[in-house]
């Protein structure tokens, strides 16, 4: 008979993450919403369904208090790469010794330009609960599954191939008439209370969402994700969002970082790379040539951000 | 059936896969280690499905994996075991 020393498989561990955090949660009377992965699977919704992370959207009132609880029961945050620290956009990445899969921790998610809590309640509201890991855990509506799917693909195109298959499975699988109109008016009314519709920009026209109406002023959050998608979310875009914070005395030394970091906190941003100064230098090379191909987008990225539409 | 039925904890997330399982104790929010089924583990886990009691666990497991004399052992430590961390009441 086997042990509960035996190495938990990605698959089964996702599942009991979802279900452990509800209960974390719970036992805070916190309330959580499970994103992605499973919300995803239930409604069919196209998007990456097999995940390293159990990501969970938590009411921005108790978003510390769970974070705290999972602190003390031994799970402690993924260390960032020094410099990376305000990529995550406001969310934190927890792991624990045993776990294969991370707590991907949210208390809003990147191109809802309503406040955290308007769009937890709207989330909320519409909520659904499934079963996980044998558990009830809840998840959004299809309509705020399918939004997060769009803004989630958003955020990787152009930049990644990906991002944009997956937008067209989106509208493969809702659009051209496939969602009524009372859904399709259902999916826009949550896109408009959320804040979403000037992120999308016309994404997702095909499943009834309607275009941005210059309603929204061009805010620095709207302006700071148009940027974001121009640059396909590389790292490139982010380098150069912190080298334009930096005074510019302090800029040399941190372009000096970004060309060529040092071995302890590359490997912590890429903990995959093999033991041995070749390899990480190696990987040095890599990310320069990345960094180099990636950087015409993400310098129009930056114009982007500062133009007014 | 004369003894107590035996059935597993409602405080458990369970991922069950065709040739294992595991479970995670939610009591436990401060320990979460997860418990990796397979086997003679596995099988008993599915004979617990709180109507039949040791005696009928027993055979149901002798049932599928050989006899009743051979995995009574087993499955008295096992469920001792189990009962012991209140996986199962």
């Amino acid at each position: 008979m086997d042990g509960p020393t035996r190495r938990l498989a990605i698959a089964d561990a996702t599942p009991l993450a979802h279900a452990y955090a509800h209960a974390v949660a719970a036992s805070l009377g916190v309330r959580m919403l499970s994103i992605k992965g499973p919300a995803a699977e239930y409604h069919e919704v196209p998007g990456p369904h097999v995940s390293a992370d159990a990501d969970l959207l938590i009411d921005p009132a108790g978003f510390s208090l769970v974070v705290d609880r999972l602190r003390v029961a031994g799970w402690r945050e993924r260390p960032p790469m020094a410099g990376t620290e305000d990529w995550s956009e406001h969310s934190i990445t927890l792991i624990r010794d045993g776990w294969p899969c991370d707590l991907g921790l949210h208390d809003r998610f990147p191109g809802f330009l309503e406040p955290p809590g308007v769009v937890f309640e709207a989330l909320w509201r519409d909520r659904l609960p499934i079963e996980v890991a044998g558990r009830s855990v809840d998840i959004p509506s299809r309509d705020g599954t399918i939004l997060i799917a769009a803004l989630h693909a958003l955020r990787r195109w152009p930049g990644f191939a990906r991002g944009g298959a997956e937008l067209a499975e989106l509208r493969t699988r809702f659009g051209a008439g496939r969602l009524g109109a009372s859904d399709q008016a259902s999916l826009d009314a949550l896109a408009r209370e959320t804040g979403c519709i000037e992120s999308l920009d016309g994404a997702l026209r095909d499943l009834g969402v309607t275009d941005a109406t210059g309603s929204r002023r061009d805010d620095p959050p709207l302006r700071a994700w148009r940027a974001r998608v121009a640059a396909g979310g590389t790292g490139t875009h982010f380098w150069l969002r912190r080298l334009e914070r930096l005074p510019w005395r302090e800029r040399p030394r941190a372009l000096a970082y970004i060309i060529w970091p040092d071995e302890e906190n590359l490997r912590r941003a890429h903990p995959w790379i093999a033991p041995g100064r070749r390899a990480a230098d190696r990987e040095r090379l890599a990310r320069l040539g990345r960094g180099a191909r990636n950087l015409p987008v993400a310098v129009w990225a930056r114009v982007v951000a500062r133009r007014p539409r | 059936m004369t003894g107590r039925a035996i059935r597993r904890s409602s405080e458990l997330a369970v991922v069950e896969r065709p040739d294992h399982a595991v479970i995670l104790d939610l009591r436990l929010l401060d320990k979460p280690d997860p418990m990796h089924l397979d086997g003679t583990a596995l099988a008993i886990w599915r004979a617990i499905d709180g109507q039949r009691d040791r005696t009928a666990i027993v055979a149901a497991v002798a049932s599928v994996r050989v006899s009743s004399e051979d995995v009574e052992p087993d499955v008295a430590s096992f469920l001792d075991d189990l009962e012991r961390r209140g996986l199962i009441v």
